[in-house]
């Protein structure tokens, strides 16, 4: 119960600091998506149906402020959220590496897949060469909101699972973990 | 893998199709509903809920994002502030002529019952917040329904057009701006007086299609609105400057680069002409 209003919590910071502080942190003229970053970091942390959770809230939440289709958010960062916490188990290693190497996945696969499913639903599109520069730049962009991204949602949303208590429903991450 | 994990993965598939279900009913409810649909006022409310916040945070933080804007600017500051010198000194001279040109302009324009283009009621408003998207140009003003603004109204700066607005919440307001690729206006060259369309191409250009290919494009000549009957945009709002032109590619006309005069990065305070009467297309 805590654990999930600590997520909304975050889910709706990362909304308001992407529409208003990240735009100033502009290169190239491509913003980092802090939200997609967020809800990468919370399905590396709590597994793949939390992922999927926070994706569609977040998704929805940042679609509801766009002119886009609404709902195309939501479906390309809650396959984000789902697949990069399905991975997770399979990779075995605590390092640093594995939310960077996420994210940047993560964020190159879900920008692709989001501009791909508004260019199928007619949302004016931008020339191909910019398109992949962009969907590459917020990749790289957004690896760097990690450092500061992913410790915050391990404290807020990963609790539990360190201190060894079992909340019955949470998911393990970790396979061979099941308690 | 033992029985709970077995679980665990079924509940978690079970969460994603739903979730799955979920966004794509929203996605076809959005591409049918008009103007008016459920979804709409969810997005109006969400507009509500989140302009104060976002008002707050981009005061808080405004010192922090004029820093990050200003250090790339410093290289240029010191021949900036030269060019300044010069011009206060040039504009002092020019300023003592404005009250008598001031007095012919104005006979000029009562002569000829046209309209300057920001004349009429205006609201000033500020920006408090940018879309939260790379692929969408908007901007939210401080300013909505309660204070009269309406879902098509024409929004300038002090250097010229800025865009139109898409959305109205009681506070607040949503602005396409015209680099957005789904941003479009009628367009008029001041040398030739031909006209055209000027749209976003989603980068710090726009593009002036549609000029007849008999028509001398010079480069540095100012574009400005067409302001056609039943158009969104009052005439002569100015839009930016040609940079270069060229035929396009089927030789039927010719199609120019136009740098806006407003900076859609550095977007504070802005305009909102309230006399602009919003138009009904059909099917909305």
């Amino acid at each position: 119960m805590r654990r999930s209003l600590g997520t909304s919590l975050l889910i709706v910071t990362a909304l308001i600091l992407q529409t208003t502080l990240l735009p100033h942190l502009a290169l190239f003229r491509v913003v980092p998506d802090l939200m997609l970053v967020v809800v990468i970091c919370i399905g590396l942390v709590r597994g793949p149906s939390s992922g999927a959770t926070a994706g569609f809230a977040g998704g929805m939440l940042r679609d509801l402020l766009l002119d886009a289709p609404t709902g195309l958010s939501a479906l390309a960062y809650l396959t984000v959220g789902y697949v990069v916490g399905a991975v997770r188990p399979y990779v075995q290693s605590s390092s640093v590496a594995v939310p960077l190497i996420g994210v940047f996945a993560g964020s190159v696969v879900g920008t692709a897949f989001y501009t791909m499913l508004a260019l199928l639903l007619g949302v004016p599109a931008q020339p191909v060469d910019r398109v992949a520069q962009v969907i590459l730049l917020t990749g790289v962009y957004n690896t760097l909101l990690v450092p500061f991204a992913y410790p915050v949602v391990r404290r807020v949303a990963g609790g539990a699972q360190r201190s060894g208590a079992s909340s019955g429903r949470g998911e393990s991450v970790v396979p061979g973990r099941t308690f | 893998m033992s029985r709970t994990s077995y679980r665990r993965s079924t509940r978690s598939r079970v969460v994603l199709a739903a979730l799955l279900a979920a966004s794509v009913t929203v996605v076809t409810l959005d591409f049918r509903q008009g103007s008016g649909g459920p979804l709409r006022k969810v997005q109006d409310q969400v507009l509500t809920v989140i302009a104060p916040l976002q008002s707050g945070v981009s005061r808080a933080l405004s010192p922090v994002g004029h820093l990050f804007r200003s250090v790339g600017d410093i290289p240029n500051l010191q021949s900036q502030n030269d060019k300044l010198r010069k011009q206060v000194s040039a504009l002092q001279d020019q300023q003592n002529q404005v009250p008598e040109m001031q007095r012919q302009l104005n006979e000029a324009l009562a002569l000829l019952h046209e309209q300057r283009w920001n004349a009429g009621h205006k609201l000033g408003a500020s920006v408090i917040s940018e879309g939260p998207s790379n692929a969408e140009w908007t901007v939210f003003l401080d300013k909505g329904a309660a204070a009269g603004v309406q879902v098509g109204m024409a929004v300038v700066a002090q250097a010229g057009l800025v865009g139109r607005v898409t959305a109205v919440s009681p506070a607040s307001s949503k602005v396409l701006l015209a680099v957005d690729p789904q941003h479009a206006v009628g367009a008029r060259l001041t040398g030739s007086g031909d006209t055209g369309v000027v749209s976003g191409k989603g980068q710090s250009d726009l593009s002036f299609d549609l000029i007849g290919v008999t028509t001398t494009v010079t480069p540095g000549e100012t574009v400005v609105t067409s302001g056609y009957d039943g158009g969104i945009y009052p005439p002569s709002i100015p839009i930016g400057r040609v940079k270069v032109a060229r035929r396009s590619p089927d030789g039927l006309n010719q199609t120019a680069l136009v740098q806006p005069f407003v900076d859609f990065n550095k977007l504070s305070l802005v305009l909102i002409l309230l006399d602009t009467r919003p138009v009904k297309l059909p099917g909305q």
